[in-house]
C-alpha cells in the first residue's frame, strides 16, 4: 500500500457491478457526505491539444441545480484549477479572470477551445470524513454516455470513481485508497477522457499542424508521396469546418499550410507523377491558395494590430484604433468570401479529384523513375535545394535589391518543405538540428519580407481611410508606424550576412552533406543502425 | 502577498475567532488564502478541524530546504482557504528562532516562500511580547488587535502602539478594533462612545464585535460563525470589520 497519494486514484466498475452496489460497497469502509451533483460533462482542449500536450485536462461540468464548474486538472502532480461559470463561454476572452482562465490563456495562445468529448448521465459528488469530520479528500461516482451526435444511441461507459485528496491529506487519503479496491471496483488503466475518446473512434493529440509521416527508405517513390499528399488533404479536410465557423484563426492557417505544402510537393519532387497527370491540380490548388489569402492577411494584421500599437510613443496609440475598426470589418467581409469559396462546388470538386487521383495508384499518371526508392529521390531532392539556397545567398551583397532575399526566402521554404516531408527517413536529432540551423536564416529573411509587406500594407490602408475620410491623426499614426517598421526593416537587412554566414559555415555543410548528399547514402544507412 | 496578523499582548480578547472569521470571509471572496496557527494552544486549528501537528515540529518552518513549513500546510474544508497548523513545539519558538541567523526576519523569509500560491496570509499569534512577536511585527503589513472597552485594556493599546512606534516597523500598520464588546455594560457603552468623537484615533477601526454566545459555540461546531451562523450579529460584525480593514488596506469593492 502506498503511504501517500500524490495524484488522484481513478477506479473502474469490475464485473459488471451496478451503481448501487458500488456506492453501498464504498459506504462501507468510507465516511461520505454527498455533496452536489452533475448531469453533463464537456471536456475541451484547443483543435491541436495544446492543453493536453502541456499536461492539462480541461472539463466543464453542468451541475444540477443550475451553474457550472470548470475545473483544469494537470496530469502531473495532481493539480486543480477550479472555477464557477454561470454558462459556458463562447470564447476565452468570455473566462471570468482567475488562475484558471490564465492558465488556459497562457497555453492556448491564439488558439481557442472546442469540445472534444461531451458525457451526459451523472457525476455524484461526495466529500470523505476523517473521524473529526473534516473532509480530507474529495470523491465521485460517475455514470456517463458518449453523446456521438449520431443517430445511434449514445455509448455507455463504465461506472468510474476519482478520489482526491486535499491538500496536506495525502497520507491519511493513501490508507483510505487501500480499502476501495475489492469486489467492484478496479484501478482505471485509462482516464475518463481516454475512454470517452475511444468511443468516438479518437484519442488524445490525434491532430497536430506538425508533419509526422511515416515513410520506409526502401518504399517506392510514388506510393511515399502518395501518403505524404494524402495525409495533407486530411488535414485541409480536418481545418473546414473549424475555417467556415471562424473559431480561431489557426484553422484557416493550417488549412492553408496544407495547401502550400501540397503545391510544394508537386513542384519540388520531381520524376514521380508525369508532369501533365498533375496539371489541372496544381492549377486549382494555386486559385485555393489565392482565394484563402485575404482572410489569412487581415487575420495576421489584426493579430499583429496590439504589437504594432506599441511600436508607437504612448500618445499615438489611441489615434490607431480606428485602423482597427477598418481592418475588423474588412476582416468579416473576407470572411464571408472565405465561406462562399468552401461551399463552391470548385472547390469541392477539386476535393473529391484530388482524393480519387491519389487513392487509385494509377501507373499512367506515373513517370517511369517513379518506382525509386523514396530516399534516394529524397536525398536528391533535399541535397539540389540545399545547394540553390547556398548559390543563392552567396551572391546576395550589402546592395543587393530586396527581391534577391525574397527568392532566397522561396527556396528556403521549400528547401524546408522537403525536410519535413522526409524527416523519417533521417535521423532525428541530426535532422533536428537541420532544421533548426534553417529556421535561424528563415527567421530573419521572413521578417524582412513582412516587414516590406506590412509597409505597403499600411500605405494602403491609409490611403483607403484617406478616401473614406478618417481623421488626420489616424493617418498619422499610420504614418508613425510605418516609419518604426522601416527602421526594423533595416536593422533586419543589416543582420542577413552574419545570419547566412552561419548557415553556409563549413560545419553545417558537413552536417547537410552527410544526411543528404546522394552518393553518401550508403553511409548514412549505416549510421541509421548505429 | 498581504500579511495580516492578529495579536495582542493579552489573552481572551477574541483574537482567535477574528483570525478564524476573517480567514474565512477573505477566502469567501475568492482569495487564496493562508491561516497560520502560531499559538501553541492551537485554537484556530482545532476550529479547523486540523490537528494541531507539525512533522518534525517548529524547526522544520523555518528551514530552506528538506521538509519545511509548506509541507506541513493542509487545506480547510473551504474552498481557497489553506491552513498552517499549531504544534505543542510553538512553545519553544522564540528560542529556535533565536538560534537562527536572521534572529528577526526568519518568520519573514519563510512568508515570502508562500508569495506565489497565496494572495493573504493570516497570522493567529499567541498573547505575549517576545521575539515571535518581534518577527510579527518585522513580517506583517496590518496587524489587527483586538481591544476589550476597558480602562485597563486602552492601557495596554497605548503600550503596543508605543512599542511598535519605531524606524524600523515604519510600513507597519497597527489598527485596533473593540472586541468582545458587551453593550450591557456601561462601562463599555461609555468607552466605546468616548472615543467615537471627531478627534477619534485613526487607528481606532470603526467596527467592532460584540460579545455573543454564539462566537463560543465555534468550540463545538468546530466550523466558523460566520458559516454556521451567517445571520447572526456577530458574523455581521464581522464581515463589517473585514471590509473596512479592506478598505484601509486600499481594496474596494
Amino acid at each position: 500500500m502506498t503511504a501517500g497519494m500524490n495524484a488522484p486514484a481513478e477506479y473502474v466498475a469490475e464485473n459488471g457491478a451496478t451503481l448501487g452496489a458500488i456506492r453501498n460497497g464504498l459506504r462501507e469502509v468510507l465516511r461520505l457526505r454527498p455533496e452536489k451533483r452533475g448531469r453533463e460533462l464537456g471536456f475541451y482542449d484547443t483543435f491541436d491539444w495544446r492543453l493536453f500536450g502541456a499536461g492539462w485536462t480541461v472539463e466543464i461540468e453542468r451541475l444540477e441545480g443550475g451553474g457550472y464548474r470548470a475545473n483544469c486538472r494537470g496530469m502531473r502532480g495532481g493539480r486543480v484549477l477550479s472555477q464557477r461559470l454561470d454558462r459556458i463561454p463562447e470564447r476565452l476572452a468570455e473566462w471570468p479572470a482567475g488562475r484558471l482562465h490564465e492558465q488556459l490563456s497562457k497555453t492556448a495562445g491564439v488558439r481557442e477551445l472546442v469540445p472534444v468529448a461531451t458525457l451526459r448521465g451523472s457525476r455524484e459528488h461526495f466529500s470523505v470524513l476523517n473521524g473529526d469530520d473534516k473532509t480530507i479528500s474529495h470523491l465521485t461516482i460517475d455514470d456517463w454516455r458518449v453523446c456521438n451526435g449520431s443517430k445511434k444511441p449514445d455509448d455507455a461507459l463504465k461506472s468510474r470513481i476519482l478520489l482526491t485528496p486535499l491538500k496536506g491529506w495525502e497520507k491519511e487519503t493513501g490508507h483510505l485508497a487501500g480499502s476501495i479496491t475489492g469486489a467492484n471496483v478496479r484501478p482505471a488503466s485509462r482516464t475518463l477522457l481516454e475512454s470517452a475518446l475511444q468511443r468516438l473512434g479518437r484519442q488524445p493529440l490525434d491532430y497536430s499542424s506538425k508533419l509526422d509521416i511515416e515513410l520506409s527508405p526502401g518504399s517506392p517513390a510514388s506510393a511515399a508521396v502518395r501518403t505524404i499528399l494524402l495525409d495533407l488533404l486530411a488535414t485541409m479536410c480536418a481545418n473546414e469546418s473549424g475555417t467556415k465557423r471562424a473559431v480561431d484563426t489557426e484553422f484557416l492557417h493550417d488549412f492553408r499550410v496544407a495547401v502550400r505544402r501540397t503545391r510544394s510537393a508537386l513542384g519540388r519532387i520531381k520524376g514521380v507523377f508525369k508532369p501533365e497527370s498533375t496539371a489541372w491540380f496544381r492549377e486549382e490548388l494555386a486559385w485555393l491558395g489565392r482565394a484563402t489569402g485575404r482572410k489569412r492577411d487581415l487575420d495576421v494584421q489584426l493579430l499583429e494590430f496590439d504589437d504594432q500599437k506599441a511600436l508607437l510613443p504612448e500618445e499615438l496609440r489611441g489615434d490607431l484604433e480606428p485602423l482597427r475598426a477598418f481592418l475588423e470589418k474588412k476582416q468579416a467581409s473576407a470572411g464571408r468570401e472565405l465561406n462562399q469559396v468552401l461551399a463552391s462546388e470548385r472547390y469541392r470538386r477539386l476535393v473529391r479529384e484530388w482524393r480519387r487521383f491519389l487513392e487509385t495508384e494509377d501507373r499512367q499518371a506515373e513517370s517511369p523513375a517513379a518506382a525509386r526508392p523514396i530516399k534516394e529521390v529524397a536525398d536528391k531532392r533535399i541535397w539540389k535545394e540545399f545547394h540553390k539556397v547556398i548559390k543563392k545567398g552567396e551572391a546576395i551583397h550589402d546592395e543587393s535589391p530586396p527581391e534577391d532575399l525574397h527568392e532566397l526566402r522561396k527556396s528556403c521554404k521549400k528547401l524546408r518543405y522537403l525536410m519535413e516531408f522526409f524527416a523519417n527517413l533521417y535521423p532525428e536529432k541530426k535532422v533536428g538540428k537541420t532544421i533548426k540551423q534553417l529556421k535561424r536564416l528563415q527567421d530573419n529573411l521572413g521578417d524582412f519580407q513582412d516587414q516590406a509587406v506590412q509597409i505597403t500594407k499600411l500605405r494602403g490602408f491609409a490611403e483607403e481611410m484617406n478616401l473614406q475620410h478618417a481623421e488626420p491623426k489616424v493617418l498619422m499614426a499610420i504614418g508613425a508606424l510605418i516609419e518604426r517598421i522601416a527602421d526594423q526593416h533595416t536593422r533586419t537587412r543589416a543582420e542577413f550576412a552574419e545570419r547566412f554566414e552561419r548557415f553556409a559555415r563549413p560545419g553545417n555543410r558537413k552536417l547537410f552533406a552527410g544526411l543528404f548528399k546522394p552518393n553518401r547514402s550508403s553511409e548514412n544507412r549505416r549510421a541509421v543502425q548505429h | 502577498m498581504k500579511i495580516v496578523a492578529l495579536y495582542s499582548i493579552k489573552g481572551g480578547v477574541g483574537k482567535t475567532a477574528a483570525a478564524v472569521n476573517l480567514s474565512y470571509l477573505c477566502a469567501e471572496g475568492g482569495a487564496r488564502t493562508l491561516l497560520w496557527d502560531l499559538d501553541p494552544q492551537g485554537a484556530a486549528s482545532f476550529y479547523y478541524r486540523i490537528p494541531p501537528q507539525v512533522e518534525g515540529g517548529s524547526k522544520t518552518l523555518f528551514r530552506r530546504h528538506g521538509k519545511k513549513a509548506g509541507d506541513a500546510v493542509k487545506a480547510s474544508d473551504y474552498e481557497n482557504l489553506d491552513v498552517l497548523p499549531a504544534d505543542f513545539s510553538y512553545r519553544h519558538m522564540d528560542l529556535e528562532l533565536d538560534r537562527r541567523k536572521h534572529r528577526k526576519r526568519s518568520l519573514q523569509r519563510t512568508l515570502e516562500s508562500f508569495a506565489d500560491d497565496y494572495d493573504y496570509v493570516f497570522l493567529d499569534c499567541a498573547p505575549s511580547i517576545s521575539l515571535v512577536s518581534e518577527n510579527v511585527f518585522r513580517a506583517s503589513g496590518v496587524i489587527l488587535s483586538p481591544v476589550i472597552p476597558t480602562p485597563l485594556s486602552l492601557r495596554t493599546r497605548d503600550q503596543l502602539s508605543a512599542y511598535v512606534d519605531r524606524p524600523k516597523l515604519h510600513d507597519l500598520k497597527l489598527w485596533h478594533f473593540f472586541s468582545m464588546v458587551d453593550g450591557r455594560r456601561k462601562l463599555h457603552r461609555q468607552i466605546m462612545e468616548s472615543l467615537a468623537g471627531a478627534d477619534r484615533d485613526t487607528d481606532m477601526l470603526r467596527s467592532y464585535i460584540p460579545y455573543a454566545s454564539v462566537v463560543e459555540t465555534m468550540g463545538t461546531r468546530r466550523t466558523p460563525v460566520v458559516s454556521f451562523a451567517a445571520s447572526s450579529a456577530a458574523s455581521h460584525a464581522f464581515r463589517l470589520l473585514w471590509r473596512e480593514v479592506r478598505e484601509r488596506m486600499g481594496e474596494t469593492g
